[in-house]
């Protein structure tokens, strides 16, 4: 039936309002508003609260805070509040009167029974292995294996009716709206699917990932959720709530908060990078060779990295490069030992290349008895949980073991890092620690390579990389990240991880780009492959000419206790033993370093910082065993040269980029396509986590409550908690960490190439042109810095004549338009 | 008589449909329901519309850059799969053009719809 | 004010520990109103142990807490509330302590203000709370009417010369007590609808405060034992929470609410040794259950690790896993027998302890089967082994705690069997075996949704609308 199709269709634009929302195991950052991204920022944020209740703008509160302690500037905020016919804002601020302009988060509906049972079927559904006994039928998929067990519970009134009912979700769904036009139906549904939201989100994902192991055992779609969901308002009669009203003056004090507080940040980092672009011009490009550093280390663009790259060049003659974390290949890893491999990279890109690992030759002679101790640790796991789960057999298992889960809980409570240590002891005796080595040349698996990836890879298919695709990915890596000439020695690639316990959150520590995964195996695979002569042949024949003494080496950097651990370090060992050896202590001092300063971000700590910092990610009673990503202001695309030495706060983003290197601009549309585009997903996760940690954020931790093995809910049952904890964000209940900025990317490259790229790129033309994005490109040539306005106009940037904060002329979209055209300079 | 002249046409339609990646599911659903019996897909098109210019640059971004889907089927089917994709584009970006097209192993094309 | 209240509790412990070695296997130590027996000195560290564990474990865990010094001055208050508890022989301190104890946990329950389904859960516990109190003041008002004595240990001394209907009025309000503070079938909902509490407060809870349904069995064993088939109620109210809190506990899809339903059951089964006669057994259950699900509550952030995949292979209950099951239980049940002598005399209700040991062991040692890298073989004899030296810590730990109780009145009191006894055993064994054969594939599609219904939260306390959880 083509009305069929034409509802289906309906389903997903109503659903397009909604982020798809990842499981807690691969933990995605997403704007919460994505769906609302093609709407410039303050509509998008007023629709926001309209649909799902959410808070647009900083709370009173929170301004208050930055404006006394200097993070928004009072003249800026003056200027900003006239602009939006609210002046006298600041002061209303600190005397206390402008909380009488902001509504409580309004809850906007009445309860709802309906949720109460669409709650309790979707967690039963969708249950991906807590429950010993499982919901049955869902082979059939959630709208029929509901179906079927709706008759018989007893929360759904006429529950008869529904043998009446069509079998397949979406003709029912037509039925249920057979009185409604097209476009009634469509915002039907997306009220319905805003009913709950964090739910729907993760249906949402579920629906797309056809790679999801559970993707055919308990498959669902949209249609089957709003199937139920309205199949049960009908039956109750309970009505879905419609939007839910906001009011002007707090939009227009919110958006003025808003902009003071961004353009204060912006200017004084737009007048430390004005100072340094402005000498770079001065220096005529080219003059002469660089000395060639000790040792290169490309990390993540992650801003974490800043902190510890700042504090490693400064022990000694190290060049840092920034990159994403996963190395620029689309890979799945099959980890040593595992039956399956998992996506490694960002959630843009689907998989294309499937790489395996082995044991790494020296420890190739543990293989087996690792894979063994694996097996029986596997074993007593299970048989741990099997006995919980005994309907007759727990209580004499409860009895027998209750001493020592009594000492595991006063281990794990008293001496966090101590008992850590001595469990991983235990386990590495049982089991012990086999290095990992990566097989990235093209070969046959000798024993499949699982099942869980399905994009076109068959039992028989060879995975690894033909040396064609390693010449490929190892050329793209080098020229996007700016890394074509002048090699040292020692090239470090390092990837990136959390360390953390006890904590649903952990895989939001860990790298975005490789998809939520640790980034250690994906630093191991560009190493390897740039290692290859093969490899380095092919680059030499595209003009890129990599010494033969230099060697690429995997690292991973613990962003939780800043250990940056280097992989095979006898290769490094043997070839430059001297270099290494210092590289290894310099790491030691930056480690010490970036941990001091990361100790001096918590409340009341003190002490031995290195050692505060490990008993931290080992504490399973520890709620913020690091402060990730919060903060994040800026996105930086640029050669190192301009920021080294800057203390840019662990607050930016930053991404190599050698602007002459790019003269096509190729290397620089990747940048601002996909990693910025990842950045600006985090930074708005943080944005409205922060601003509303209900409606866009997962709430406290402390009442958290894991359901299915992929989510967490609050309480004794809620909405599906998206977004980020109230840990992550603030310091104190009431006390915000995160200072909820916009991304502000600042790029240096000829404004006519960034034009030119914008142009040809709609999802940049809806980030910068709708306010999601703010764009300053410092012109190479000239050091001058210019700002993007959100019509495409180029204007000096505020603060760049280091005046920081002043009169310049702010670019709002209220009086932006008129402005003058880029000056276009030739690169 | 060659071999090639007991070759008998069938006239069918085909859709060429360009939409964003992130559509991809979406539409290859669609078609799946509609009654094709499979379909085509080039990613990272390229080329000039409504939105400007559009390059197959992106290394790293598979939602955003658009691909071509490709399918054919019988009138009946093709009329389907439009009625489902006209919703979609009053929301999001995206082009379809219906052609007649002719193919030799008619059996191949042909399935029963589930929609 | 927090690192204080917790330096407090430790030094609390220390002091529990000092007394239970000083005063344990001595006279009870009488102080006014107050009475230290052996009871009393062996749970107190116990209890102290865990709250001291979750007051440091807060300590981080609730950092930054908007009302973190209310927080811990009541997990403090309720600390030393059931200490009191403990002491308490006056039957109107044992009272008042119950009732604030019971006030001070819904007060917990409701921790965060802002949030209405937080508060709906704290009012509904309060009430199942105050219900409880009120039959538990009734209840002593009736042993006091029989026995004439103010005090329980005095009641207990004069038990023989009671009147038989006020003693079984008593046992049955008394038992309802017990019953809504374990929150055995069917008074679980204010359990089942806590996990607005924070995670701590969920531990302690589970570990320190539902367990005085426990203790006030064990106080006034003597009345159950004096009244005729009282035991066998008390056994079969028991036995009904924990079939049904193990049933329930196999569908529920959230960590904290499965852990709840897991306490249902095993507070059922700890009020299911009260009536067989084995307090002592009964109060090491509630130790060991204690630091048990304290810990598991404390670490409910690791829940991301059930995760399973869909093709995860079950074992077949084949001749082979009866071939193994078999000998292990029939060894595992021999030597719980042997170090508890719990088969050492007549047959009575000790044998159906031992039945209970015998079936975990054997629910163990089909477990094991999947262990492959061992063999078959090796299991053979290395399962029953493992298995028959953990049924042994077991024995010891019913035999240590029967041993330290034994000046109790009623701590030990085997009952003989009779065929209820016999029903019950045949029940779990059968709703065990189903479990492991038939459950999570067959589709009992009835039971699975009266499981899932039973174990709901109350409505008011789900929190049905994002925007109404407001902390």
């Amino acid at each position: 039936m083509p009305e069929i199709a034409a509802l289906l269709a309906r389903v997903e634009n109503a659903a397009s309002l909604l982020p798809p929302y990842w499981p807690l195991r691969s933990f995605i950052a997403a704007n919460p508003l994505q769906g609302l991204e093609n709407l410039p920022f303050e509509q998008a944020v007023t629709e926001g609260h309209r649909r799902f209740g959410g808070r647009a703008y900083p709370t009173v509160a929170m301004a208050r805070k930055a404006l006394a302690d200097g993070k928004i500037d009072r003249r800026l905020l003056a200027e900003a509040a006239i602009r939006h016919g609210r002046p006298g804002l600041a002061e209303r601020l600190l005397d206390g009167t402008a909380e009488a302009a902001e509504a409580t988060t309004a809850a906007g509906a009445e309860r709802s029974a309906v949720n109460r049972v669409l709650l309790k079927w979707l967690a039963a559904f969708l249950d991906e292995g807590q429950a010993a006994w499982p919901m049955p039928h869902r082979e059939l998929g959630f709208w029929r294996a509901w179906k079927r067990l709706a008759a018989h519970d007893g929360d759904v009134p006429d529950r008869e009716r529904l043998a009446d009912m069509a079998d397949d979700a979406p003709t029912a769904l037509l039925h249920l709206t057979r009185t409604l036009s097209d476009q009634e139906s469509e915002e039907l549904f997306a009220r319905h699917l805003a009913a709950l939201p964090g739910w729907s989100s993760y249906v949402k994902w579920r629906q797309s990932e056809r790679s999801h192991p559970w993707a055919k055992a308990a498959p669902i779609t949209l249609a089957d959720l709003l199937a139920v969901r309205m199949t049960l308002a009908e039956l109750t009669g309970e009505a879905v709530p419609g939007p839910v009203a906001g009011t002007e003056a707090e939009a227009a004090d919110g958006a003025a908060i808003l902009e003071a507080w961004e353009e204060s940040y912006r200017r004084r980092l737009t007048a430390d990078l004005a100072a340094r672009a402005g000498k770079a011009a001065r220096t005529p490009a080219g003059e002469g060779t660089r000395p060639v550093p000790q040792a290169q280390l490309v990390f993540c663009i992650d801003v974490r990295s800043e902190v510890f790259r700042r504090h490693l060049e400064r022990t000694g003659p190290y060049e840092t490069l920034g990159f994403a974390g996963f190395f620029g290949i689309p890979l799945a890893v099959r980890a040593f030992g595992d039956a399956h491999a998992y996506a490694s990279c960002p959630v843009l890109l689907e998989p294309k290349h499937v790489v395996d690992e082995h044991a790494h030759p020296a420890h190739a002679h543990l293989a087996a008895k690792h894979l063994d101790g694996r097996a029986r640790l596997a074993g007593m796991k299970g048989l741990l949980r099997s006995l919980k789960e005994s309907v007759a057999g727990a209580f004499a298992f409860v009895e027998a073991s209750g001493l020592a889960f009594g000492a595991a809980m006063a281990g794990r409570t008293l001496a966090p890092a101590g008992f850590g240590r001595a469990v991983a002891r235990a386990a590495d005796r049982l089991r012990p620690p086999v290095t990992p080595a990566p097989r990235v040349e093209l070969h046959h698996p000798k024993d499949g390579c699982g099942h869980d990836h399905d994009h076109e890879h068959g039992e028989a298919d060879p995975i690894g990389l033909s040396p064609g695709e390693h010449a490929f990915y190892a050329e793209a890596a080098l020229r996007i990240m700016g890394l074509t000439e002048n090699f040292a020695p020692l090239v470090v690639l390092t990837g990136h991880g959390g360390a953390t316990v006890n904590n649903p959150f952990e895989a939001g520590l860990d790298c975005g780009a490789c998809g939520g995964n640790r980034g250690g195996p994906n630093a191991r695979i560009v190493a390897a492959i740039l290692n290859l002569p093969g490899t380095r042949k092919a680059l030499a024949e595209r003009g890129i000419f990599v010494p033969a003494d230099t060697l690429f080496l995997a690292a991973e950097h613990n962003t939780t206790t800043d250990e940056v651990v280097i992989y095979d370090p006898a290769a490094a060992e043997s070839r430059h033993p001297e270099l290494f050896a210092r590289l290894q202590a310099n790491l030691a001092v930056a480690r010490a370093k970036a941990a001091a300063e990361r100790t001096a971000r918590f409340t009341g700590v003190s002490g031995d910082a290195v050692r505060h910092v490990e008993t931290r990610a080992s504490d399973w009673a520890q709620v913020r065993p690091e402060w990730a990503l919060a903060r994040n202001a800026a996105f930086i695309v640029a050669h190192r040269d301009l920021t080294r030495g800057l203390d840019l706060q662990g607050r930016t983003f930053l991404h190599s980029y050698d602007w002459q290197a790019d003269t096509e601009g190729k290397a620089l549309e990747v940048i601002l396509t996909a990693p910025m585009v990842v950045a600006e997903w985090i930074n708005t996760q943080y944005y409205f986590s922060t601003v509303d940690n209900t409606a866009y954020g997962a709430g406290s931790k402390v009442t958290h409550n894991v359901v299915g093995a992929f989510g967490v809910m609050q309480g004794n049952a809620s909405d599906l908690m998206t977004g980020l904890p109230l840990q992550s964000v603030n310091a104190a209940d009431t006390v915000a960490y995160h200072e909820p900025l916009r991304l502000m990317t600042v790029v240096q490259a000829p404004v006519a190439r960034v034009d030119a790229i914008i142009a040809r790129n709609p999802i940049l033309q809806t980030l910068f042109g709708n306010g999601w994005v703010a764009l300053q490109v410092i012109d190479p040539a000239t050091g001058a810095i210019r700002r993007r306005t959100r019509e495409g106009g180029w204007i000096d940037a505020p603060g760049a004549d280091g005046a920081g904060t002043g009169a310049g002329a702010p670019a709002t979209p209220a009086d932006a338009a008129s402005d003058t055209e880029a000056t276009l300079i030739p690169a | 008589m060659t071999p090639a002249d007991d070759i008998a046409f069938h006239k069918l339609k085909k859709i060429e449909i360009i939409v964003k990646g992130e559509k991809q599911a979406f539409v290859a659903d669609l078609l799946s329901r509609a009654g094709t019996t499979g379909y085509t897909v080039i990613r990272d098109v390229a080329g000039m519309g409504h939105h400007g210019f559009h390059e197959s640059r992106l290394l790293f971004n598979d939602q955003a850059s658009l691909v071509l889907i490709m399918a054919v089927g019988t009138e009946e089917t093709i009329r389907k799969v439009a009625a489902g994709l006209k919703p979609l584009f009053e929301k999001s970006s995206g082009v379809m053009f219906v052609s007649d097209t002719h193919v030799v192993r008619l059996e191949h094309f042909l399935k029963a719809a589930t929609a | 004010m927090p690192r204080i209240l917790t330096n407090l509790v430790w030094l609390l412990f220390l002091g529990a520990i000092a007394a239970a070695v000083a005063l344990v296997g001595g006279e009870p130590v009488t102080a006014g109103p107050l009475r230290l027996d052996a009871l009393a000195l062996l749970l107190a560290p116990a209890i102290l142990f865990v709250s001291a564990i979750v007051h440091s474990f807060a300590l981080r865990y609730m950092d930054g807490d908007a009302r973190i010094d209310g927080f811990f001055v009541r997990l403090t208050a309720l600390t030393l509330t059931v200490l009191l508890l403990l002491a308490a022989d006056h039957m109107v301190l044992f009272a008042l302590a119950w009732t604030a104890m019971g006030l001070l946990l819904a007060d917990l329950i409701g921790h965060v203000r802002t949030w209405t389904q937080a508060r709906a859960a704290a009012a509904l516990a309060r009430n199942s709370f105050l219900a409880g109190s009120a039959l538990l003041a009734v209840g002593l008002a009736l042993v006091h009417a029989a026995t004439g004595d103010a005090t329980i240990s005095g009641a207990l001394a004069d038990l023989a010369t009671a009147d038989g209907t006020l003693l079984a009025l008593a046992c049955v309000a008394l038992a309802i007590a017990a019953a809504i503070q374990c929150g055995l079938f069917p008074f679980h909902t204010w359990l089942m609808s806590s996990m607005t509490a924070p995670t701590p407060v969920s531990a302690f809870m589970h570990a320190g405060l539902v367990n005085a349904g426990g203790i006030l069995l064990a106080r006034t064993a003597p009345v159950f034992e004096a009244v005729p088939h009282a035991m066998t109620a008390v056994f079969l109210l028991g036995a009904a929470s924990a079939l049904f809190g193990a049933a329930t506990a196999l569908v529920q899809t959230d960590v904290k609410r499965g852990l709840a339903a897991s306490t249902v059951a095993q507070m059922g089964f700890m009020v299911l040794q009260c009536g067989l006669g084995f307090h002592a057994a009964a109060m090491a259950h509630l130790v060991l259950h204690g630091l048990y699900k304290a810990c598991l509550f404390l670490g409910a952030g690791s829940a991301l690790s059930a995760a399973k995949r869909p093709d995860a292979a079950k074992d077949p209950l084949d001749a082979k896993a009866v071939l193994l099951a078999l000998p292990v239980a029939v060894i595992a049940g021999g030597v719980f027998a042997l170090v508890t002598g719990k088969l050492a005399g007549s047959l009575d209700t000790g044998a159906i302890l031992v039945a209970f040991a015998a079936i975990a062991a054997a629910h163990a040692a089909l477990a094991l089967r999947g262990w492959r890298p061992d063999g078959f073989a090796a299991l053979l004899i290395a399962a029953p082994l493992a298995i028959a030296a953990t049924a042994a810590i077991y024995g010891v730990v019913v035999s240590f705690a029967e041993g330290a109780l034994a000046t109790v009145p009623g701590a030990v009191d085997p009952q003989a069997l009779n065929p209820v006894h016999a029903l019950v055993l045949l029940a779990f064994a059968g709703g065990w075996v189903w479990a492991l054969a038939g459950a999570g594939r067959g589709s009992a599609d009835a039971l699975y949704t009266r499981l899932l219904n039973a174990g709901q939260p109350a409505g008011a306390t789900v929190t049905d609308r994002r925007g109404f959880y407001n902390a």
